[in-house]
């Protein structure tokens, strides 16, 4: 009979395999889309694109030699060639008002926010996590009203706001943490506190939903039909299974940290990228604007990623499909 | 029983349901409370030069960065201006913008909801595509890259938002389509011969209303976060209109002395989301428990 139950370990690497392929490929779509939308976006504005790039108080002759050297008279298709071999070899352009390689005031910056986000990440979701499975465990009492009431109030919260708060309470008021810049740990707390808390908040009642729909699951009631401890039956199987689609959450919730550290890097003066974004849009730098949306979006889709390779590694469901 | 809810395919079979939802939506506590957030900050809006104590662009420089007091309950800014009358017009803000850009955003994926879900194929994948990449966005940074391109203003932050939030009412309408398309009575009005914009219009869409209802409840408040935070950063709602989020930006250069500046519009802003949350998540809760996801 044994002729009939393949090797199982065989068949799960051709499935991962495979599985790896099929994502690649939509990675390497998507991240040729996003280039495609944000290289179309200067020729979506309003105007001539040459005015986002040059004042407008400039002579005919000197737009027309700016317009040849970017290369906007020639065709779109070859214009969008030309900025993906650029790309592709590291040269996003030159900033207009710094007249620095946009590439090296992104390296400089880079580590800033990479740092901040992982941060507020991590801090999100372990408070988030014990938050979330109390209050499912506790489903309907006071504890589960509180948690939850506090955790409306979190996402309704801007998260520039609560960081102006926590910079007033806590770094002017009490003194414990420097008010703004960039340097050692004590400058990642507040602005990590920031992202970390509003995120938690939403990420809580995200757990505790996953959590309730696992309590509520047969093989749960099997186990504590057979007599087990209600402590063992949810530290061995329902957090595990519970845990699961969190993962899920780490991907979804990348982006918004990223998105987030955006106006926490403003509120705190850290130089970020999401700080140099935005001073660029403010001064019209159009090549800057470009690169960091190309990057932010980049390190957005690649989280997304890995946390969906991690979902599949975890989930061993997840083979069969 | 009255309250029994029969799928004919025709919305003015179920009023008796209407009246049902409506008490029981009312025996809600949290959903009346935010019920009353939003009618006030409506009647806010609606009578805030009546509501307001001064002009708020009114300038009054020897009365700059005071504290609450009596003359001005939220305290003044660095031009003397009173915050709270300031606080007051940029609920008017808020409120525009919130139901502008969700209106916006509605008729969007109405539209390419219902193209996705009705004619199906290579139309629908095209349009599932594309709400994919507008949804795996962060809401933020997609308003804030669409505003580098088309300039700051009230009505380029209300399109900004729009086409960051249309991915799902799209996905909404879509599954509505797709779960629908096969029904019996749609099959009927085929063979009656009725033109696809009359089915589409009067038979699917009807029967949609509730998910979009709700969904409508909640992307408001969202909308009002991503205006504030636009505004704060200054690609928002240009001066001297006041947003709450651009009162909170110049009041951001004296947070250590006049906090009050950047903390009333913040408590207003929580007060007015918590609102809508409510309020929307109740909705989901009567309408359909089954939604909550």
């Amino acid at each position: 009979m044994s002729h009939l139950l393949p090797p199982m370990k065989a068949t799960g690497v051709v499935i991962m395999l495979r599985y790896f392929a099929r994502r690649m490929t939509f990675l390497v779509l998507t991240l040729l889309g996003m280039t495609i939308i944000i290289f179309s976006m200067l020729h979506l504005a309003p105007g001539d694109p040459i005015d986002l790039i040059v004042g407008p108080n400039v002579t005919p002759e000197v737009r027309e030699n700016i317009r040849h050297q970017y290369g906007l008279d020639r065709p779109l298709v070859i214009q969008y060639f030309g900025f993906m071999r650029s790309l592709l070899h590291g040269d996003l352009g030159e900033s207009i008002i710094q007249h620095k390689p946009v590439s090296e005031l992104i390296a400089e910056r880079f580590f800033v926010t990479l740092e901040l986000s992982i941060t507020a990440l991590v801090i999100s979701f372990l408070i988030a996590i014990p938050i979330g499975i109390k209050a499912a465990l506790k489903r309907n009492t006071i504890t589960d009203y509180a948690l939850m009431a506090v955790s409306l109030i979190g996402i309704s919260m801007p998260t520039f706001w609560f960081g102006l708060m926590l910079l007033y309470i806590v770094a002017f008021k009490l003194r414990l943490f420097p008010i703004s810049g960039y340097g050692t740990w004590k400058h990642l707390v507040l602005p990590a506190l920031t992202i970390g808390i509003t995120d938690a908040a939403l990420v809580a009642r995200m757990v505790r939903s996953s959590m309730l729909e696992v309590v509520r699951q047969d093989y749960i009631r099997t186990a504590r039909s057979k007599g087990l401890a209600e402590r063992v039956v949810i530290n061995r199987h329902a957090l595990r299974n519970a845990l699961i689609p969190i993962i899920t959450l780490l991907g979804l919730r990348i982006g918004w940290v990223v998105g987030g550290s955006v106006v926490v890097e403003i509120v705190f003066a850290r130089p970020g990228l999401g700080r140099l974004m935005v001073d660029s849009i403010l001064a019209r730098d159009y090549p800057v604007v470009q690169g960091t949306m190309i990057v932010l979006t980049t390190c957005i889709i690649l989280g997304n990623l890995f946390a969906d390779v991690l979902y599949a590694i975890v989930d061993p469901r997840i083979k069969l499909r | 029983m009255a309250e029994e809810i029969v799928n004919t395919g025709r919305p003015a079979d179920n009023d008796n349901a209407l009246y049902g939802l409506i008490r029981r939506l009312l025996r809600n506590k949290a959903a009346v409370f935010g019920l009353v957030i939003i009618v006030l900050m409506f009647l806010c809006a609606l009578f805030a030069p009546m509501l307001a104590t001064y002009d708020f662009a009114k300038q009054d420089l020897p009365s700059m960065l005071q504290p609450p007091s009596k003359a001005h309950i939220f305290g003044t800014d660095e031009f003397g201006r009173d915050i709270y009358s300031r606080i007051v017009y940029g609920s008017r803000v808020s409120l525009e913008v919130g139901f502008l850009a969700v209106g916006i955003s509605l008729l969007a994926g109405l539209l390419l909801g219902s193209i996705a879900g009705y004619y199906g194929r290579t139309l629908d994948s095209v349009i599932c595509a594309l709400i994919d990449i507008a949804l795996a966005f962060p809401m933020t940074l997609l308003a804030i890259a669409i505003i580098a391109i088309l300039g700051p203003g009230l009505f380029n932050v209300c399109l900004a938002i729009a086409l960051s939030s249309w991915g799902s009412f799209a996905r909404i309408v879509r599954g509505q389509f797709l779960s629908l398309k096969n029904q019996e009575f749609i099959e009927a009005a085929k063979i009656l011969g009725y033109s696809d914009v009359r089915i589409i219009f009067r038979h699917i869409l009807p029967n949609s209303l509730a998910p979009l209802v709700v969904l409508t409840t909640l992307e408001v408040p969202k909308a009002i976060i991503v205006e504030a935070t636009l505004s704060f950063l200054g690609l928002g709602i240009q001066p001297p209109l006041p947003s709450w989020g651009s009162i909170m930006s110049s009041g951001r250069s004296f947070l250590f002395d006049a906090p009050w500046i950047t903390v009333f519009p913040g408590v207003m802003i929580i007060l007015v989301v918590m609102g809508f949350n409510l309020f929307g998540d109740a909705l989901r809760d009567t309408l359909d428990p089954r939604l909550r996801n």
